[in-house]
């Protein structure tokens, strides 16, 4: 059983680089990117238990992995709730917590860092995100906006006494401890979880999660319009800024690789989107930064995944400079027939199964999509195959189940 | 006082600074607040010479050029009702521009900043608001569950654009929101926005909850956002979709032609 577990880890890992790399595998691999609530809708879970209850959603997630064969186990993207709550997250809703039971957590995008703030940031980031931008984005970490710069001390450290002595910093003090142990509570439910999948034959889908650099100001700190209005009025501190986030998300990948053992770095790419700006724009402030965050994860002997929400068909001339057969690219919306054009002989495609069909179409019209994304990409391009996004929490049990069962009918060698 | 890296405070004073935007970082951005202001007041034009300047800065997006030109026609006795008209047709050409693929986000944002600026500089010598006329009502909102709002203010801009009295309830909104509103503003279209997958549920949610009002033979409905397609706009039961704001647009031109008000 274990031996044919390591064979099966070893044919699904050979399935996936074969795709990578461009060679031929002996069958289309099928991967969803990663996993929302859809694990927990389909064991009969609520959204706000899920992230609670981890022992049981896990199962859940196992049950999925388990039930239908994917070539790699999707990592997670269900966050705990309790360090959530005891941190006091200013910017996040979550069910029962600004959203009801079946709701799924969502983003409150805000400007977290005025525009009179850049200098402050790029002088002293740590120190920024520390004494301003945590203060402003959880409850908890209030007090450490009261936090005197620590080179004061640096002879007398004694001296950061009348911080330390501050009832509001020994409650943050248990708060932090508290949020570390709820924080062990969950990774050790994760880890047993992927631990035994691996066991069973299946490679987790990454262990790293990265932002670009453009991404990270617009959406941890200035927010979409900060972006925008600073794109006319400060071009160049919004570009030093970018560039300097890159290389932190950058570092952090790499970080994150060696410490999970799984080289395959998620790169999520937001707002390089179509109808976020212009190809000028698009040049100047997003690309740049992305290509080298792109090289750098390579040399460092990861490997970089490219999550694109979104349209990216103005952006496919960009991404065919990407070093071929080292970059999978897992698209949300673009237009296949030019998607085919510019990577075919470079990179492979990933996902793009509209999510329309997944949560309400027929068996028949996911197996016929998936049909015509082997036609068109599996020999040339090299194809995973997946929903656009991820596979949705209301996707149709059935319609998953007729995504693989496609696969295993027309994706073989 | 905000800490200072490579500046030293004498005192060791706590260096609190979150204060400053804490009641921005814990109040969620009003309905609209991504573009602005963007509501026009004015609709015809009142006496005095159009200023090409100011179109063409402003509509070039040159912040700063645009709002010294403004500044300057008023400190010279300008009439403010014929700069808001001239910052009017500016916002048309930036519309069209958007329209044409060349403008995208970013210059809707600015253009909005503009116009806000410039709407401050002339408040204080209006003595009277004027309403334009419109060549239609819609009621718009971001559907229940879904707390989205960049799409959605991007739609309701280059409606307002265009000519329509958009009714904005912002994100969240239940059925019986839209419901109460449509029926409160008598609008004769009606347009959903959601970013999330679950969005389509209470798109869905919402059409029934027209239905049952006895509202959905008056009122056209279109939907958009990041997941629809024909297939959810099939599921849902409204009339069209769109993933731009633009389509978004020409429905409600058709639509409102159809209704014989071309033109209010």
């Amino acid at each position: 059983m274990a031996e044919e577990a390591r064979a099966q880890f070893a044919a699904r890992m050979k399935r996936f680089t074969d795709t990578v790399s461009l060679q031929q595998p002996d069958r289309v691999p099928v991967i969803p990117w990663n996993f929302h609530f859809f694990p927990a809708k389909q064991s009969g879970m609520s959204s706000a238990d899920a992230m609670v209850d981890h022992g049981r959603f896990y199962a859940a997630l196992k049950d999925q992995v388990l039930k239908y064969e994917f070539d790699m186990a999707p990592a997670c993207s269900v966050y705990p709730g309790p360090p959530w709550e005891i941190l006091g997250l200013k910017n996040w809703k979550w069910p029962g917590h600004g959203l009801a039971d079946d709701r799924i957590f969502q983003f409150v995008e805000r400007e977290i860092m005025t525009a009179e703030e850049y200098d402050s940031f790029l002088a002293d980031p740590d120190g920024f995100t520390a004494r301003v931008v945590f203060p402003r984005t959880t409850s908890l970490l209030e007090p450490l906006g009261m936090l005197p710069p620590l080179h004061w001390y640096l002879s007398f450290p004694y001296l950061l006494g009348p911080f330390l002595g501050m009832p509001a910093f020994a409650s943050m003090l248990d708060g932090l401890v508290k949020v570390g142990q709820e924080w062990n509570r969950h990774a050790a439910a994760s880890g047993a979880c992927y631990a035994e999948l691996e066991v069973l034959g299946y490679p987790k889908s990454y262990g790293s999660v990265a932002f670009t650099g453009f991404d990270t100001v617009s959406l941890w700190l200035r927010g979409n319009r900060g972006t925008m209005l600073d794109m006319y009025r400060q071009p160049d501190k919004l570009l030093a800024a970018t560039e300097i986030c890159s290389a932190m998300q950058t570092q952090l990948a790499i970080i994150q690789c060696q410490i999970s053992g799984n080289p395959r770095v998620s790169l999520f790419v937001y707002r390089g989107a179509e109808g976020f700006m212009s190809d000028a724009q698009f040049e100047r402030f997003f690309w740049p930064t992305l290509r080298a965050q792109v090289h750098a994860i390579l040399e460092a002997g990861c490997v970089p995944m490219l999550f694109l929400e979104g349209d990216f068909t103005p952006r496919l001339k960009y991404i065919a400079e990407l070093p071929r057969g080292q970059v999978p690219l897992h698209f949300d919306r673009v237009d296949r027939a030019q998607a085919r054009q510019v990577l075919a002989g470079r990179n492979c495609f990933w996902g793009n199964i509209p999510v329309s069909i997944m949560e309400h179409g027929t068996q028949q019209q996911v197996e016929e999509d998936v049909r015509r994304l082997i036609e068109l990409f599996a020999a040339d391009c090299g194809l995973i195959v997946d929903s656009a996004g991820c596979i949705t929490d209301d996707a149709r049990a059935e319609n998953v189940e007729a995504m693989v069962e496609a696969v295993h009918k027309y994706g073989v060698r | 006082m905000l800490f200072r890296p490579g500046g030293f405070d004498p005192a060791p004073v706590p260096c609190y600074t979150a204060a400053a935007t804490e009641e921005a970082a814990s109040t969620p951005e009003p309905a609209g607040a991504v573009m602005g202001p963007c509501e026009l007041k004015l609709s015809s034009t009142k006496g005095g010479a159009v200023s090409k300047e100011l179109i063409e800065a402003f509509s070039g997006i040159r912040e700063e050029e645009a709002v010294r030109i403004a500044r300057d026609l008023l400190a010279q006795g300008s009439d403010p009702l014929q700069l808001l008209d001239d910052c009017r047709q500016a916002m048309r050409i930036v519309g069209d521009r958007f329209e044409a693929g060349e403008y995208y986000m970013p210059e809707l944002v600015l253009s909005g900043e503009i116009l806000r600026q410039i709407s401050e500089l002339t408040k204080p010598l209006l003595s009277q608001e004027y309403s334009p006329r419109r060549r239609a009502r819609i009621v718009f909102g971001t559907v229940e569950g879904d707390i989205h709002d960049l799409a959605k203010d991007i739609v309701v801009f280059m409606l307002e654009v265009n000519g329509y009295e958009v009714i904005d309830l912002g994100i969240d909104v239940p059925p019986e929101r839209f419901v109460e509103a449509l029926r409160e503003a008598q609008a004769p279209i009606v347009g959903m926005s959601g970013f999330l997958h679950l969005a389509s549920v209470s798109m869905k949610r919402t059409v029934d909850a027209l239905k049952e009002a006895g509202l959905r033979d008056q009122v056209r409905v279109m939907i958009g956002g990041g997941q629809i397609d024909e297939v959810i706009r099939e599921y849902t039961g409204a009339d069209a979709w769109g993933n731009n704001a633009m389509q978004a647009v020409s429905l409600a031109n058709r639509w409102t032609e159809e209704r014989g008000h071309p033109n209010g």
